[in-house]
């Protein structure tokens, strides 16, 4: 019966990635292993949220540049814009003001997805949150005993140095094929899942299924 | 009496004759409009903030939601100083 049967071991007794690293509590991180204070909508009694995974901030550096061009955009480019000029005092600072307003929003809009889009491995399954546009979500659940393959891919100069990658991960559940792109440490992603699906395995073998 | 700004800018519409400020007629209506649907837009990012931090609870939330009100607020100032300085 299940209620006789031994308690779960702690994730950190079988898995060296997170035997290796610290309970976070900064929530800004891309790689948050055990993170505090930290819930999902759907997440169960019980069920601990062992990684967070959120994209490097590097790969911002692209809408970073651009945002800062924006900002910048009314000093650098309104003298070359002859119209601009003969306009009255009041509508070209009102005009610039709409302008950072816009910008605003373009910034928050960008953070907010950085700071949402994420991939939660628990010790039962993992999930990846998307969102595509303001008000359309999309949340993918995989058991972690559905799990039949893990890849990890790395390429060009600058993600090879900060050591961010993707995630391939092959299951049996309904979605075939999770892709976690621009993460941190991959391969210590990788290792992980790896580890809990040897876990989740040894539980059924041992009868520790919960 | 001083008439409300709504009656000035009402009634320069009904003078629609081609004068050096119908440009500028034209460009505060353009403005106003696209003001008006930036706040409708700002008004769906509160909804997505919501979406959000109901996915993801973290302690940010009060601070993401707050976020989200002032840029609310900043669009709706913005409007109101299109509708009264221009």
């Amino acid at each position: 019966m299940p209620s006789s049967s031994p308690s779960p071991r702690k994730p950190e007794d079988y898995s060296q990635v997170l035997a290796a690293e610290e309970p976070c509590d900064n929530h800004l991180h891309a790689f948050m292993a055990r993170p505090q204070n930290m819930r999902y909508e759907a997440q169960q009694d019980g069920e601990q949220i062992l990684l967070f995974l959120r994209r490097h901030p590097i790969t911002n550096l692209p809408w970073i540049l651009l945002a800062i061009f924006m900002i910048l955009a009314p000093f650098l480019l309104l003298p070359f814009f002859p119209p601009f000029a003969i306009l009255p005092v009041n509508f070209k600072l009102v005009l610039m003001l709409v302008w950072w307003l816009f910008t605003s929003g373009f910034i928050i809009e960008k953070l907010l997805v950085w700071f949402f889009e994420s991939f939660i491995i628990t010790d039962e399954r993992m999930i990846d949150v998307d969102f595509y546009s303001l008000v359309y979500k999309r949340v993918n659940y995989a058991q972690l005993e559905k799990i039949e393959d893990v890849d990890t891919q790395t390429g060009g100069v600058l993600f090879s140095l900060m050591d961010v990658g993707s995630v391939l991960v092959q299951t049996a559940a309904e979605i075939p094929q999770f892709e976690i792109s621009g993460i941190p440490h991959p391969s210590k992603v990788a290792k992980l899942l790896n580890e809990l699906v040897q876990e989740e395995q040894q539980e059924k073998i041992e009868g520790r299924v919960r | 009496m001083t008439q409300p700004p709504i009656i000035g800018f009402l009634d320069s519409l009904t003078r629609l004759q081609f004068s050096p400020q119908t440009p500028l007629i034209a460009l505060k209506f353009v403005l106003l409009l696209m003001m008006t649907m930036y706040a409708l837009f700002a008004l769906v990012m509160i909804r997505q903030i919501d979406l959000m931090t109901k996915t993801i609870e973290t302690p940010y939330t009060g601070i993401i939601k707050m976020i989200g009100y002032i840029h609310m607020i900043a669009a709706l100032a913005v409007w109101f100083i299109v509708f009264t300085v221009l």
